[in-house]
């Protein structure tokens, strides 16, 4: 073929080495989390178009181990977010022990004992952006017209919070496909820790929720090529034996 | 690639300071830059401060003496239209958080 690889866009279903994105392939590579939204509303019928692709995600033996939640009222996620900044400022009202030197010499070894025993929400990244919330520094929600919550229900086969992000992940995925912006909130989990969104939402057993998907019409084109750490994987196959060799995805 | 060792297992970072926790390094170079301040307004950490004069191009805004406020996720790199950032240097923390199936370098998505 004499095509001029840099302007075709090859149909999805064949591969030849270094050609150029599919369709499919643009859509993963160029999603941006999106953090500034439009006002406006979005058609029911474009949420339910993302939320189609979800239902059609995969599942261990397909038990579709989910609920959503569509929250597509302004006003509600304003309130989430106030309250969601509230409860952060509380909760590091305890655990900053950056904020002054009396809180860096005696509370600094119980909070990182307590990051020790619970690194996932404590790690530096979260850590630093509750700060920052709490500090009214940085948005929670971004100012999204729009919110669906894939809730995950405890009684899944194998792993359910893997399948609630697949699940998520192909709405995503579509979300973008389709003009759309998103972005995935884990801060949520706070605001559930009060009782009062645990009963808005209804939030109980068999149902866990983790994270969230803000959705919206982005301000302007935040999609995109960007640089990510090379990858270090462990490649087995015939050649290499029985100890596998370090490969450098992405070099 | 190494596992974490004993003591690594053990021990948090501390979170102020710089040895510990070695964010991102961004180069932002002056004679592209349009001082448009698009970078500052994507930043998810809100991290980029614009310059002071106009003119001066923006730069990384610290959260603690000696730790910039920024974890490479490329938003700004991929905003500027005139590409005037640079990534230099990529996210690493140290001692449990540290990175250990991903290398320093960083590059754009490769066509295999």
């Amino acid at each position: 073929m004499t095509d001029n690889k840099e302007s075709q866009t090859p149909p999805v279903g064949r591969y030849q080495p270094g050609m150029p994105w599919n369709p499919v392939e643009k859509v993963i590579f160029e999603r941006r989390s999106v953090r500034a939204f439009k006002k406006d509303p979005l058609p029911d019928s474009l949420i339910k178009r993302v939320l189609e692709a979800g239902r059609f995600a995969p599942s261990a033996g397909n038990v579709q181990p989910w609920k959503y939640v569509v929250i597509n009222d302004p006003q509600i996620i304003e309130q989430m977010e106030r309250d969601t900044v509230k409860h952060t400022r509380f909760l590091m009202f305890f655990l900053d022990y950056t904020r002054s030197l009396l809180r860096r010499i005696f509370l600094a070894p119980l909070i990182k004992l307590g990051i020790r025993i619970v690194p996932n929400q404590l790690h530096h990244v979260p850590f630093t952006l509750m700060q920052q919330i709490a500090a009214g520094k940085a948005p929670v929600y971004h100012g999204a017209p729009a919110m669906i919550i894939v809730m995950t229900d405890k009684r899944g086969v194998g792993t359910p919070s893997l399948e609630t992000g697949i699940c998520g992940q192909n709405m995503v995925l579509t979300a973008h496909s389709l003009g759309l912006g998103t972005c995935w909130v884990g801060m949520i989990k706070i605001l559930i820790k009060m009782r009062k969104w645990r009963r808005f939402l209804r939030i109980k057993y068999p149902y866990k929720v983790t994270d969230c998907i803000m959705l919206g019409y982005p301000k302007m084109r935040f999609d995109g090529q960007v640089e990510r750490e090379v990858q270090l994987v462990d490649w087995h196959d015939p050649s290499t034996g029985g100890k596998p060799k370090t490969e450098r995805l992405g070099d | 690639m190494r596992y974490l060792r004993f003591l690594e297992k053990l021990l948090v970072p501390n979170y102020v300071k710089p040895k510990q926790i070695l964010t991102a390094v961004l180069e932002f170079d002056s004679d592209k830059c349009l001082g448009c301040n698009l970078c500052a307004k994507i930043c998810p950490a809100r991290g980029i401060s614009p310059g002071e004069r106009k003119g001066d191009p923006p730069h990384v805004i610290d959260i603690f003496p000696g730790i910039p406020m920024c974890m490479a996720c490329g938003d700004c790199q991929a905003a500027c239209r005139q590409g005037a950032i640079t990534i230099k240097k990529g996210y690493q923390t140290t001692r449990l958080f540290k990175r250990i199936a991903q290398a320093t370098e960083l590059t754009r998505p490769r066509r295999y």
